[in-house]
């Protein structure tokens, strides 16, 4: 297990080093000059080398890039062009807003996914299965951006149960929440779904059956743990989208986390702050990812073996 | 296929049924894509108003006979908006499609067919792009390039070739193991003309399918781009615009926000329906 962990470690590194390399490409992609497109077409020539030389422009590409690595190394990600302070700083702030968004859109995900899924592969078919049908449907047709403006509207607006946006508290978490997390709880009860009748259709289950345990027994002591490693595969990509999603959604409620950050980064044309910011969230991706694969690995002894 | 991991044959009733609900299917997501195809072709006739145009003291008006939707809050025709949207997201979504789909089958072919140091180098950069939340690069590079519709499709095109490219490796590398494909290298045809005229031909169904999903994720992508304010400036009319700016008025006017988000889905849900039927057509890859 630590052997195949010290080698998943290692092939994350050339992800990463992508993750660096397209983040530094975004400022050289930029049409015209970047330094014209902060300051405006009439700054003096002065203020022009003065930006020029706090973005790194005045030198050749490969150097900035050198240069732009060296400080992701160090953990510099430069300076904000709007605030003047360090760019990591900043996202160190804004960084905890986005991280309980996500748990808390994972929980309500998990929750509404788990007897949504159990049920409909216990009855296939049944009224469970065909809810978590048009839940799924439903779920591709109203992406976020949507339904985050239809459940304000419905609980914050008709009935002013939750706070409209904001981070106050627990009760200003459900609506963000729920936005992301009911977006993910449709593809995971499908999986959950699809994998538990596989998962009873086993000759493990199929004996545990026959030996007269309960039903519920059956389901949830025998089939469950069979299906977990595919669910928690649908799990580890959902999250990884949920932290991109979080964009969108953190714009929607005003939440101060890191993907309205880089909303506003990107307002104000602060290409470090917004390179920045897409550099965390792209490499809390990739860990994500990495996570999930040691997870399974430790669950699951023969995926180990495989590369 | 759980059917046959039980051990219980497949009924011929039940295929049937599966063909009626598949034909069902087609019909029903297809005859709504003409409708919302045509609606976005034939936008400027048959839109009641300018989509563009201002009347600000009508301005936030709730749906009546003159607006059958209402009006913005600059006193626009949300109805107009809401059918020039539909040609906006059709377009940028088919133009960004399109783009995705060219580049990943030329480079899904040179990997599948052209050879070993081919094949690692496009698939060293496949795995590289897809381990990325696309979407985030997507807003990061259409941030880069500037707000333009034509940016918002040349950034989702960039970034949404790798997932062709991978499948028409696949299908192409299955193709050229082919005993048809093994006679005519025999027979001395070009690389190029087997990949042209036997490999391609064979990898076309399953492209086409993933190809109609693309389009759904496509035109939400463009939404969301739009939504951010990286889309086609104000004061063009776009689905995803729409909707950031009804944000504001949920309380006096939540048509605003109703109106575009039903487009939206009803487009989305009416090409997933053409893809699920074109899917299970092409022999039930799940």
């Amino acid at each position: 297990m630590l052997r195949y962990a010290g080698l998943r470690l290692v092939l994350a590194l050339p992800t990463l080093a992508g993750v660096v390399l397209l983040v530094f490409g975004l400022l050289q992609v930029v049409p015209g000059d970047p330094v014209d497109v902060v300051l405006g077409e009439g700054a003096s020539g002065a203020d022009r080398e003065r930006m020029r030389a706090e973005l790194g422009l005045d030198r050749p590409a490969w150097r900035q890039l050198v240069a732009f690595a060296g400080g992701v190394a160090h953990g510099d990600l430069g300076v904000s062009l709007s605030t003047g302070r360090p760019v990591a700083e900043t996202i160190v702030e804004r960084y905890p807003a986005t991280l309980e968004l996500a748990a808390a859109s994972l929980v309500a995900a998990v929750a509404l996914a788990l007897p949504l899924g159990i049920a409909a592969a216990a009855r296939p078919g049944a009224l469970a299965d065909r809810a978590s049908l048009a839940l799924a449907a439903a779920q591709t047709a109203l992406p976020t951006f949507c339904l985050g403006p239809l459940l304000i509207l419905a609980f914050a607006v008709e009935l002013p149960w939750f706070p409209v946006a904001g981070r106050s508290g627990p009760a200003s978490l459900v609506l963000p929440a729920l936005t992301l997390g009911l977006g993910m709880s449709a593809v995971l009860a499908r999986q959950l779904r699809s994998s538990l009748l596989d998962a009873l259709a086993l000759d493990c289950v199929r004996t545990a059956r026959a030996k007269g345990l309960s039903r519920s027994a059956v389901v949830l002591r025998h089939a469950l743990p069979n299906a977990s490693t595919a669910v928690l595969t649908v799990l580890g990509l959902q999250l990884g989208g949920l932290l991109a999603g979080a964009v969108v959604t953190e714009t929607i409620f005003a939440w101060p986390g890191v993907g309205r950050l880089l909303v506003q980064a990107i307002g104000a044309r602060d290409y470090p702050l917004v390179q920045g910011c897409v550099l965390v969230v792209a490499a809390t991706y990739v860990l994500t990812n990495l996570a999930t694969d040691l997870v399974q690995a430790a669950l699951d002894p023969r995926l180990r073996g495989r590369g | 296929m759980r059917a046959a991991a039980l051990g219980v044959p497949q009924s011929a009733t039940g295929a049937s049924q599966a063909g009626r609900a598949r034909a069902w299917q087609l019909r029903v997501g297809g005859v709504l894509l003409l409708g919302l195809a045509l609606a976005a072709l034939l936008a400027p006739y048959l839109a009641p108003h300018d989509p563009l145009h201002q009347d600000l003291p009508h301005a936030l008006a709730p749906p009546s006979r003159a607006h059958p939707l209402g009006t913005d809050r600059l006193g626009r025709d949300v109805l107009s908006r809401v059918l020039h949207g539909a040609r906006l997201s059709l377009v940028v979504g088919a133009a960004a499609v399109a783009g995705a789909l060219a580049i990943g089958v030329a480079l899904g072919a040179l990997a599948g067919y052209g050879g070993r140091a081919a094949d690692a180098l496009v698939s060293a950069a496949v795995d590289l792009l897809l381990a990325f939340p696309g979407i985030l690069l997507a807003i990061a590079l259409a941030a880069a390039l500037g707000p333009s519709a034509r940016n918002v499709a040349l950034a989702l095109a960039v970034l949404g070739w790798p997932g062709y490219a991978r499948l028409a490796r696949a299908e192409i590398r299955a193709a050229a193991a082919r005993d048809s494909t093994r006679a005519a290298e025999a027979l001395g045809a070009t690389r190029l003309r087997i990949a042209l005229r036997h490999l391609l031909p064979a990898a076309r169904p399953a492209l086409v399918v993933q190809a109609t999903f693309g389009l759904a994720g496509a035109i939400v992508a463009e939404s969301s781009l739009s939504f951010l304010g990286l889309g086609s400036p104000p004061p063009a009319p776009s689905w995803g615009a729409m909707l950031a700016e009804g944000r504001s008025f949920l309380l006096v006017a939540p048509y605003l926000v109703i109106a575009p988000a039903l487009a939206l889905g009803a487009t989305v849900l009416a090409i997933q329906l053409v893809g699920d039927a074109l899917r299970a057509r092409d022999g039930a890859r799940p």
